[in-house]
C-alpha cells in the first residue's frame, strides 16, 4: 500500500503550497486517476510517492517504508515506477533492449536473469518483436512503452504516470492506456495515473480531483465525472460522450447517465433496435 | 493576400547518408482570412510545412509564395519582414522565454523589428490584452515566476505583438488542461474575426481544429492525403483511420451508429447537431420509455 498521510510539499518557502495536507491510499492492485487542471499539483504528488520529493510536513510510507528514510530510498524506487510525459528524457541507451536493461543492469542481477526480466518486459507492453530496434526509430507511443518496459523489469508494485499520453498521438494514447490496463488487471500491478484529460481518468477505479494543491472531489467514475458543474469551476470538463447523454436524456432518451464511451453508447443505442 | 505552395518539396540534409525526405510535391493554397487545420500523425510533415510557410526552411524543390513573393529569393531584412508578416509559435513556446521581465519579453520580437519604444509599448499593451494578461499585474513578473499556462500567454502574446498577417501554430493545446484549450481556441477565432489575422493550426486533436477550422489539410508520409472543409474530410472514415487519425468521439460514435441507421450524418460538428441527428434515427425505439423497446 501507499499512504499519503496529511502531505504537504512547498518549492519555496515565500510561495504557496504546491500540495496542501493531502491524504489518500493506493490499494495493491489499485487503479487510481488523478485529475487536474494545469498548476494543480499533480507533477509535485507524482514525485512525492516515489521519493523523489520528500514532503514539508506529514508523511508518505510505500509498503510501510517511510520516504523520508534515506537508507529506504532505493527499496521505495524499486517497488514504485515513475513514469514522464516526454519518453525521451527517461531513455539512456541506443537500442530498446539496452533501455530496458539498464535497471536491472544496476541492480547488479546475473546476466541470464537480466535477459528474463528484460524480454518479459517487453513481451508485457507488446515490444518484444522490436527489442533490437534503435530508440530513435520508434513512434512516440512504442517509445512510452518502452519507458513503461523499463519500469516493469524492475519489478514494481506500483506505477506512477505523470501525463504519459501529453506527447502522443491518438494511435499511441491508445496503446498505452490498454497497457497499463493489462498491467493493472493481468498482473495486478498498481497504477497511478496523472492526467488532465477526463477521457482517460475514465478507466480508473477511483478518481482523485486535485486543485490548487488540495483534494477537491473523489470518488469512482460515476460519483466524480457526473458532476459536470463542480468539474467546470475547477477548470475541467466531464467526458463528451457523457454531456451528449444528458443531452439526449434532455430530448427524451433514458440513457444511464454513467455512459463514458463511445462504445457503450453504441451499444445502448443499438441494443434498443 | 493568399500564401500558394505549388510542387514543394522537402529534404532533411540532402545528399547525406541520413537525407530524409520530408515533403514530397506539395500544392495547396492557404486563403486570406481563413482558419485552416493541418493534421497528420507524427512524422507526416506537419512541422516542416509550418516553418517553410514563414521562411525558416526553404523548399528544396517548388516554391512557396507569401504575399507574392516567393520566399526562397528572400535574403536579409526582406527575410526579416517576412517573418513579422507570418508568426510562427512552436510547440511548448513556454520553454523559449528568456528575458527576465514579462514586458521585455513580448516586446523582443517588436523592438527586433526598429520600432520605436512608443509603438512597441502600444504593440505589447494590445497583445497583453488579447491575451488577458493585466498590464499592471504582469509585466514587471519575472518570466520564470510564472505558472506554466500564464507563460505561454506570455509566449503567444510576444508572438501577436508583431502584429503578423498570418499566425502559425504548432500544437498550441498541447498540455493545456480544458479551460486552457478553450481560452487558446476563443482567442483564435477572435484574432481571424476581428483582425481577418489568418490562422494556421498543426494539431493531431482533431476535436480542437473541428471547433475553429473551416478547412483540414491532412498529412500522411510527407504528402498530402486529404483536403477539404472540416466537415468533408470527416467523411472519409477510412482514409483518416488508414492515415492513423483518430475522430472526434462524436464522429466516432455517429459512424459506428451509421452501421446501423444509415441515414445519420456522421459528419456534424457540435454536440447539439450530433444529438439532433441521433434523435432523429433512434427517436422511434424511445417513445414510451425503454419498457415498450
Amino acid at each position: 500500500m501507499i499512504r499519503v498521510n496529511q502531505a504537504t510539499f512547498r518549492y519555496k518557502d515565500s510561495l504557496p503550497a504546491a500540495l496542501n495536507r493531502i491524504s489518500f491510499t493506493v490499494d495493491p492492485g489499485d487503479f487510481i486517476a488523478v485529475l487536474g487542471p494545469n498548476g494543480s499539483g499533480k507533477s509535485t504528488l507524482a514525485r512525492l510517492l516515489n521519493g523523489i520529493l520528500i514532503p514539508d510536513e506529514g508523511t508518505i510510507t510505500v509498503l510501510g517504508m517511510d520516504t523520508r528514510d534515506v537508507s529506504l530510498r532505493p527499496d521505495i524506487r524499486r517497488a514504485v515506477g515513475l513514469v514522464f510525459s516526454n519518453p525521451e528524457n527517461q531513455m539512456v541507451a541506443s537500442t530498446v533492449e539496452e533501455d530496458v536493461a539498464f535497471g536491472p543492469e544496476n541492480q547488479g542481477l546475473p546476466r541470464e536473469k537480466i535477459r528474463q526480466r528484460v524480454d518479459a518486459a517487453l513481451a508485457r507492453v507488446g515490444m518484444l518483436e522490436l527489442s533490437h530496434r534503435p530508440l530513435h526509430l520508434l513512434s512516440g507511443g512504442q517509445k512510452q512503452k518502452t519507458a513503461i518496459a523499463g519500469i516493469l523489469a524492475m519489478k514494481p508494485h506500483y506505477i506512477v504516470l505523470d501525463e504519459p499520453t501529453s506527447m502522443l498521438d491518438a494511435q499511441g494514447r491508445k496503446d498505452v492506456i490498454q497497457t497499463l490496463l493489462e498491467l493493472n488487471r493481468r498482473e495486478n500491478i498498481g497504477i497511478v495515473l496523472i492526467t488532465h484529460l477526463v477521457e482517460e481518468a475514465v478507466w480508473a477505479r477511483r478518481i482523485l480531483v486535485l486543485s490548487q494543491g488540495t483534494v477537491k472531489m473523489e470518488g469512482s467514475p460515476e460519483e466524480v465525472l457526473l458532476k459536470t458543474i463542480e468539474l467546470n469551476k475547477l477548470g475541467l470538463e466531464s467526458p463528451l460522450i457523457t454531456r451528449l447523454v444528458a443531452e439526449l436524456n434532455r430530448r427524451g432518451f433514458t440513457i444511464p447517465p454513467a455512459t463514458f464511451q463511445v462504445d457503450d453508447l453504441v451499444r445502448i443505442l443499438c441494443r434498443s433496435i | 493576400m493568399p500564401i500558394y505552395l505549388k510542387n514543394v518539396c522537402f529534404t532533411y540534409q540532402p545528399d547525406s547518408p541520413f537525407q530524409n525526405q520530408a515533403l514530397n510535391g506539395i500544392s495547396c493554397t492557404i486563403h486570406d482570412g481563413e482558419i485552416i487545420g493541418v493534421t497528420g500523425p507524427t512524422g507526416a510533415g506537419k512541422s516542416t510545412f509550418l516553418q517553410l510557410l514563414n521562411g525558416i526552411l526553404k523548399p528544396t524543390a517548388g516554391e512557396v509564395e507569401v504575399d507574392g513573393v516567393v520566399t526562397s529569393q528572400l535574403k536579409g531584412r526582406a527575410l526579416v519582414n517576412l517573418r513579422q508578416k507570418v508568426g510562427l509559435v512552436f510547440q511548448f513556446p513556454e520553454d523559449q522565454l528568456f528575458e527576465v521581465r514579462v514586458f521585455d519579453d513580448i516586446a523582443f520580437g517588436p523592438r527586433n523589428l526598429g520600432w520605436s519604444e512608443d509603438k512597441v509599448k502600444r504593440a505589447v499593451q494590445w497583445a497583453m490584452d488579447m491575451l488577458g494578461l493585466d498590464k499592471d499585474e504582469f509585466q514587471d513578473r519575472s518570466t520564470q515566476e510564472l505558472s506554466s499556462g500564464q507563460k505561454r500567454r506570455v509566449a503567444l502574446a510576444g508572438s501577436l505583438a508583431m502584429r503578423p498577417n498570418y499566425l502559425l501554430l504548432d500544437e498550441p493545446t498541447a498540455g493545456l488542461d480544458a479551460y486552457g484549450r478553450q481560452l487558446l481556441l476563443a482567442l483564435l477565432r477572435k484574432l481571424n474575426r476581428e483582425y481577418r489575422t489568418t490562422v494556421v493550426i498543426v494539431s493531431h486533436r482533431l476535436e480542437d481544429l473541428a471547433a475553429v477550422c473551416q478547412r483540414l489539410l491532412v498529412f500522411q508520409a510527407g504528402q498530402l492525403a486529404l483536403q477539404g472543409t472540416v466537415s468533408g474530410v470527416f467523411g472519409h472514415q477510412e482514409a483518416l483511420q488508414e492515415v492513423g487519425l483518430q475522430l472526434p468521439p462524436l464522429n466516432e460514435l455517429l459512424w459506428k451508429l451509421k452501421a446501423y441507421r444509415p441515414e445519420i450524418d456522421p459528419t456534424v460538428l457540435t454536440l447539439e447537431e450530433a444529438a439532433g441527428e441521433i434523435e432523429r434515427a433512434f427517436e422511434v425505439y424511445f417513445q414510451g420509455g425503454p419498457e415498450d423497446v
